[in-house]
């Protein structure tokens, strides 16, 4: 299984990652994308299994390169994992094509919960 | 670890004042005590699992400063301000890197996680304003602590140490004409 990690910040990427780890999901392998544009072109060229978004991103956001995603006619699996946890955001999120938005901060618990039916 | 909650809004926002006047009272929303619990969540999350932050009262002294400031845009517009004096700033960033990082942080690398940091306390005040508000990209720059939302009389500020260093978060009133943070779209 492979998840694309898409978020502008370095050190939130590598957070999520370790996150990701101390769920358990130790076998993934992980590609990193560094906002919404490049994480469109990571999608074409590393096919994953999961993608995981940041929301607040230069160049291309969260919603618009789900957005963007799903227009082209990719169904890979798309969670957000941000600071904005509202209802308003979940309902955009879910009408996008979105399975889950986890909100910063978050716990390994909450990343087992969500990643599971995806990834296991 | 298990996250806490962050508060829910339990007072109605401010009506909109006249252009040119701030906006919205921050502690119509937030309190003190509310904003150091952010701050503790967020630092217990990404930087230090056993972390105590100790509020600090009383005059703060000015000591050189990473500052991130993140605005909100909507009918109650406000700017978050977070101050970690320069030397916690290096360590909050080696502890969000993490073990396998090597060398010692880059200031690219003190501005990402210092900015990230604003960005969590930004998204979570965002939760407590009217549907519709949009947030900002941060904004990472060299200053003080003591800086945060000291301005105009409005602010709510939270001073807390970590270990030796000082911490500051503060929300103050966006008032028209100040100069706008970049924003990275619509959609935040």
């Amino acid at each position: 299984m492979k998840v694309l990690v898409v978020d502008d910040s370095k050190v939130m990427r590598k957070i999520v990652v370790r996150t990701l780890r101390q769920a358990g999901f130790d076998e993934v392998d992980v590609v990193e994308a560094d906002d919404g544009a490049d994480g469109l072109s990571k999608v074409t060229a590393e096919r994953p299994d999961l993608i995981l978004s940041d929301w607040n991103m230069p160049n291309l956001t969260g919603i618009e390169f789900l957005v963007s995603l799903r227009a082209s006619g990719n169904a890979t699996p798309f969670g957000f994992v941000t600071s904005e946890g509202s209802n308003e955001m979940r309902e955009r999120a879910a009408a996008a094509g979105a399975l889950f938005l986890i909100a910063k901060p978050f716990s390994s618990e909450t990343f087992a919960d969500a990643l599971s039916p995806v990834l296991t | 670890m298990t996250a806490v909650p962050f508060p829910q809004r339990t007072q109605p926002i401010e009506e909109s004042a006249p252009i040119g006047q701030a906006v919205v009272d921050p502690s119509s929303f937030v309190d003190v005590d509310t904003l150091v619990e952010l701050l503790t969540v967020t630092w217990a999350t990404f930087v230090d699992p056993e972390c105590y932050l100790a509020p600090v009262d009383g005059l703060i002294e000015r000591r050189p400063a990473v500052v991130a400031e993140i605005a909100i845009a909507g009918d109650a517009p406000v700017r978050i301000t977070l101050s970690v004096e320069q030397a916690g700033a290096v360590l909050v960033t080696e502890m969000m890197l993490g073990e396998g990082a090597y060398g010692a942080p880059t200031q690219l690398d003190v501005s990402d996680a210092i900015g990230e940091l604003s960005n969590v306390l930004g998204g979570n005040i965002k939760a407590l304003l009217p549907d519709g508000s949009t947030l900002t990209l941060p904004n990472v720059t060299a200053g003080s602590t003591g800086t945060a939302g000291d301005n105009d009389g409005t602010a709510v500020t939270a001073t807390v140490a970590w270990g030796p260093y000082l911490v500051m978060a503060g929300i103050s009133a966006e008032v028209a004409g100040q100069l706008p943070l970049t924003a990275s779209g619509a959609a935040r």
